[in-house]
């Protein structure tokens, strides 16, 4: 049995036969099918639904639709979605939400202890008390004190986010009569058209007036508009639909939020359009008074929709109040009801207020202002204050405020369009637009129907003609006249007293006071108040307060709201759920890893898995039982330095360059020399960037005549190939180079250690392998175990390594004969972590320890690499300039860390006496070296080649560690092992 | 979200394109001052009205292009067209 105390025994567009239950605050209600959340809650008589964001002062529901302030529901279950505005949000059968700014309960807010302290908090209060010894430290607290909804942890079952491109010729923002006629002539001029719109039904806010459009009531005239729409497959109609960011390009992004299909909880359009016409109608506006945002006050187009679209009435005793002559016709709609109406309000002058009075038979108070409302969790009276000053108070549970209508620029604006100001409206309307678009209807101004439909008309059809449609002849459809749109700016009622709680956002807990104050504190421009009181941000975006705002800013300098300006208006128009973004792109599809054909092999040997950069997995380390990961690594490393192990270096990257010019290419390129590379041979080299830092570094094999295999670092393959390309299609234009990306193209197994030579005997190899045939830094295509590969003799170990390159579909064979053969040698699998420790033990450098974009191969010790005799290298003359002013620099050095045994963590910098003081350089790698028995590290450190054998002090947080200085290799210095 | 004429594949969307940044001059030849090359090396033009913008369709064919975007308006027009 539904209990609906405020619902009315008729009327309204809800299917009174399909009860739905629902859940709010722990609570079970009921309301019908086609209800909203926040209608729902009314007809129950739920009106304290919500705590404000800062004071928690008790709030309920003030809109109907996107324009609600107040009442913020987190969604649960199977419908999880933060900060969605209970007029937006659909009942549906078990649905379950909770109100977002309080704890336990809005009618028991443990926070609202913030309202004794008001006077405590106002306008930048936690920006001037926070302050030491800094924000962070209190901002998480305070964040939850605040806080909006926690990101939902439900998962929704059975259904999933979705997005979807949509391109066309023009896409109408809004399905009010102006959207609607707008469609209507662009989809009979043969235009492919999208509509999108953010109620459940089309009609826009005509659906709860009187007016009539060719005769007929404005629902039956949108649904034969729809009807039409529908039937033409090159339009696309969405309702329950949200434009939410207008983008470059005529890019709109939209939400939709219940889609036909079941199975799509919510779909992302990202729509294109050639032309947009945007008719997002007005969204009224608050009117400022003391305690206006009690519960029971509310907009006055928001009463009419609840009456209209759902049959209740909030309240058993309405008073209006109002600056304008929109508010009167919620008057006629309760008179005809036979509702209660204490009275209307109106701050124009009886000769002001035209025929909108006409009929009514309610106490008019023409040219007086509402005082302050009256209330503790609920509205029970107003004080009206009459011309002469005198105040009388009447009692009433309802208080209906019209403040003036605004034009929906949000979307516009988010065009980058400019805004002027209209004095009749006293508000901003679109002036001029900086994307293929156009506003109509109320968006543009427009607030009576007929002008509306009739600028519509003239509007649409001289865009669709000027991007090349025949619109055809269209009659405008006749109109019923409302009484002309009239208003008297009130920017707030007079009288005010300090410590008045008159919100100007109701959203962001912004008073009239702290407008005050933060003007009186020299911040008074509108981006200045915005920021410092946080008025018109938010999710709210200023859709009821902003210009409230802007005019008390004007009153209080005394200017014209033209001379304040607005501030930009941001997207998201209304709060949007990041899988309607995202759609399916999430988990592990939003980056996906890269794998070599060796991955499931490891996995399968219970490696753990690092990523090597660019998305490469890659093991790094294979864990052994009885040991810990260090015990794994140490094992690994004495495999590779006393007997033989092997690593897949498939993910390093790699490029075949040919043609006429690749020689010259490759000399552009690296610092060295490289023209008197033979065919067979490689040879290691360093790019820089025009910056004359470190770009990459690799080993770059000969193949032939102008014919080259380049290797590049694994994460850097990219950096490397935009570089080349750039060379090669800017400023080398007339050169004839082939640069192919072949990383994939060929899989390796390294065999490195002592005992190297001796598996890849045993595996049968085509060629002779002995170190005169096949020295050090050779490239040899031969037969590997049957397998046609490329060795090449390049080492990252420092020990004797043969680097067996296959084709991807022979990877895994070849690994699996080479742990075979390998097994009585003692072959084991080495991951990334061992790779590690054997290059620094070597001194090799590697580029995001050592290379960070800010050192140079003098830095590094490589004054060898950096040719004599070419200097038109890429990057040489930098360098060459940069070292000419003989400043200090920092250098690579070994460093002997006195820790005791623990590792010193990598980028912990080194200072003068370990004091808190500026650095003098940093530790970039520290490992166990199971040659040496002890940690070594690398580091860079200021003028650090003349201090070897000098202490120096790292700091690691509050601990001082002593190193001493060495020269940057550890082991094999002379490099006879990897030549052996 | 922009749409940019790749000379090859014809409109697309940014998202498979890489701005590289503005045109330089070209490289300076080797036997230019010092404060010549460091100008040509840190100075880009960063004017308010078109810029002339090498982009980079890396999600598509590959090729390098010029074109002139406003950097106000995100207005896009070929190299050749007047900047007026």
């Amino acid at each position: 049995m539904t209990h609906n105390p405020f619902r009315q025994k008729t009327g309204g567009r809800i299917d009174r036969n399909s009860c739905v239950e629902f859940e709010f605050n722990g609570k079970r209600y009921s309301g019908y099918k086609g209800d909203t959340l926040a209608s729902a809650l009314l007809a129950n008589g739920v009106f304290l639904n919500a705590r404000s964001f800062k004071y928690h002062r008790p709030r309920g529901i003030m809109g109907a639709s996107v324009e609600e302030p107040s009442c913020l529901v987190e969604l649960l279950g199977a419908d999880a979605g933060g900060n969605h505005a209970a007029t937006t949000v659909q009942l549906r059968q078990g649905l379950k939400a909770k109100s977002v700014n309080c704890w336990p309960s809005p009618n028991f807010d443990l926070m609202s202890i913030n309202q004794l302290f008001t006077r405590l908090l106002p306008a930048g209060f936690y920006y001037k008390t926070f302050m030491w010894p800094n924000w962070h430290l209190f901002e998480p607290s305070i964040r939850r004190a605040a806080g909006l909804a926690a990101a939902p942890g439900d998962q929704i079952p059975y259904q999933h986010f979705e997005t979807r491109y949509w391109h066309g010729d023009v896409l109408v923002v809004g399905a009010g009569s102006s959207g609607l006629l707008a469609a209507l002539i662009a989809s009979r001029s043969g235009a492919r058209v999208m509509i999108v719109d953010d109620h459940p039904h089309p009609g826009g806010c005509l659906r709860s007036s009187q007016s009539k459009i060719d005769g007929r009531p404005v629902i039956e005239w949108a649904e034969a508009v729809c009807a039409e729409l529908d039937a033409n497959p090159e339009v696309t109609r969405l309702q329950d639909a949200t434009a939410w960011g207008y983008r470059e390009d005529n890019l709109l992004m939209v939400t939709e939020r219940s889609p036909a299909e079941t199975h799509v909880f919510q779909r992302g359009w990202k729509a294109r359009a050639g032309r947009v016409i945007l008719a997002t109608g007005a969204i009224e506006r608050n009117l400022v008074f003391a305690n206006n945002d009690l519960p029971g006050v509310m907009l006055a187009s928001a009463v009419q929709i609840y009456y209209h679209e759902f049959g209740v009435i909030p309240g058993r005793q309405a008073m209006i109040f109002t600056n304008n002559s929109s508010a009167y016709s919620l008057a006629h709609d309760l008179q005809a009801a036979g509702k209660m109406i204490a009275g209307i309000i109106d701050s124009r002058s009886f000769e002001e207020i035209g025929a909108e009075k006409d009929g009514l038979e309610i106490p008019l108070y023409a040219a007086n202002q509402l005082k302050a409302a009256h209330g503790g969790k609920h509205l029970r009276a107003v004080s009206i204050r009459a011309a002469d000053g005198s105040i009388k108070r009447v009692d009433c549970d309802l208080l209906a405020v019209s403040g003036g209508w605004n034009p929906a620029v949000h979307l516009f604006s988010q065009a980058r369009g400019t805004l002027a100001y209209d004095d009749a409206l006293a508000s901003f309307v679109p002036d001029k637009a900086m994307q293929r678009l156009a506003c109509v209807g109320a968006a543009a101004g427009k607030m009576n129907l007929a002008l509306a439909m009739a600028n519509t008309l003239s509007t649409v059809t001289t865009c669709l003609s000027e991007d090349n449609f025949k619109p055809p002849a269209f009659s405008l459809p006749s109109c019923t006249t409302s009484p002309d749109y009239h208003l008297q700016p009130l920017w707030h009622v007079d009288g005010m007293k300090p410590g008045d709680k008159a919100f100007v956002d109701i959203q962001n807990d912004v008073t009239l006071d702290d407008i005050g104050l933060a003007m009186r504190e020299g911040f008074d421009t509108v981006e200045h108040v915005k920021r410092y009181t946080t008025a018109g941000m938010g999710i709210d975006q200023g859709k009821i307060g902003n210009i409230n705002v802007i005019g008390n800013i004007a009153m209080a300098c005394n200017k014209r709201p033209d001379e304040i300006g607005t501030t930009t208006f941001r997207s998201p128009f209304t709060p949007v759920d990041f899988g309607s973004i995202a759609g399916q792109r999430n988990g592990a599809t939003v980056l996906p890893f890269r794998h070599t054909p060796i991955t499931q092999w490891n996995k399968d040997q219970g490696a753990v898995m690092y990523e090597a950069g660019a998305r490469w997995q890659r093991p790094g380390y294979f864990p052994i039982v009885g040991g810990n990961m260090q015990d794994a690594i140490n094992a690994e490393a004495e495999a590779v330095r006393y007997a033989v192990g092997v690593y897949d270096g498939s993910p390093l990257g790699k490029f075949d360059i040919s043609g006429r010019d690749a020689a010259a290419f490759i000399d552009l390129l690296y610092t060295n020399d490289f023209a008197d590379l033979e065919i067979g041979m490689g040879r290691y080299g360093i790019m820089l960037s025009d910056d004359g830092m470190i770009l990459d570094d690799g080993v770059t094999f000969k193949l032939a005549e102008n014919h080259y295999l380049m290797s590049t670092s694994t994460g850097f393959a990219d950096v490397v190939f935009r570089h080349m390309e750039y060379l090669l299609q800017i400023e080398c234009e007339s050169w004839q180079v082939w640069i192919t990306p072949v990383t994939s193209q060929w899989c390796n197994a390294t065999i490195c250690g002592p005992k190297a030579r001796d598996v890849l005997e045993a595996l049968g190899v085509s060629i002779d392998i002995g170190n005169d045939a096949f020295p050090f830094m050779a490239m040899r295509e031969a037969i590997v175990a049957g397998t046609p590969a490329r060795i090449c003799r390049v080492s990252f170990t420092g020990e004797v390594s043969f680097e067996i390159n296959v084709w991807p579909r022979h990877a895994e064979a070849m690994w699996r004969r080479i742990m075979e053969i390998g097994a009585p040698f003692g072959i084991v699998p080495v991951g990334s972590e061992t790779s590690h420790v054997l290059r620094v033990e070597k001194g090799f450098l590697s580029l995001g320890h050592e290379v960070d974009e800010t050192a140079d191969p003098y830095d590094l010790g490589m004054d060898w690499i950096m040719s004599r005799t070419k200097t038109h290298a890429i990057g040489r003359r930098s360098v060459d300039i940069r070292r000419s002013s003989g400043k200090p620099r920092r250098e690579l050095v070994g460093l002997i860390p006195k820790t005791g045994g623990e590792l010193v963590p990598e980028g912990a910098p080194v200072t003068p006496n370990g004091d808190r003081a500026a650095s003098e350089g940093f530790v970039s790698a520290c490992v166990w070296s199971v040659v040496n028995k002890q940690i070594i590290a690398l580091g860079l450190l200021t003028n650090g080649r003349a201090r070897i054998g000098e202490t120096i002090s790292i700091r690691d947080r509050e601990r001082v560690i002593e190193a001493v200085v060495t020269k940057p290799c550890f082991y094999d210095p002379k490099g006879k092992r990897l030549r052996g | 979200m922009l749409t940019l004429p790749c000379p090859f594949c014809g409109q697309r969307d940014e998202t498979e394109f890489l701005n590289t940044g503005p045109t330089k001059p070209a490289r300076p030849s080797s036997d230019v001052t010092d404060s010549e090359w460091i100008n040509w090396l840190t100075v880009p033009v960063n004017p308010v009205g078109y810029v002339e913008e090498k982009w980079w369709h890396v999600k598509g064919c590959g090729k390098y292009f010029t074109i002139k975007r406003h950097t106000v308006t995100h207005q896009i027009k070929m190299p050749d067209e007047d900047s007026a």
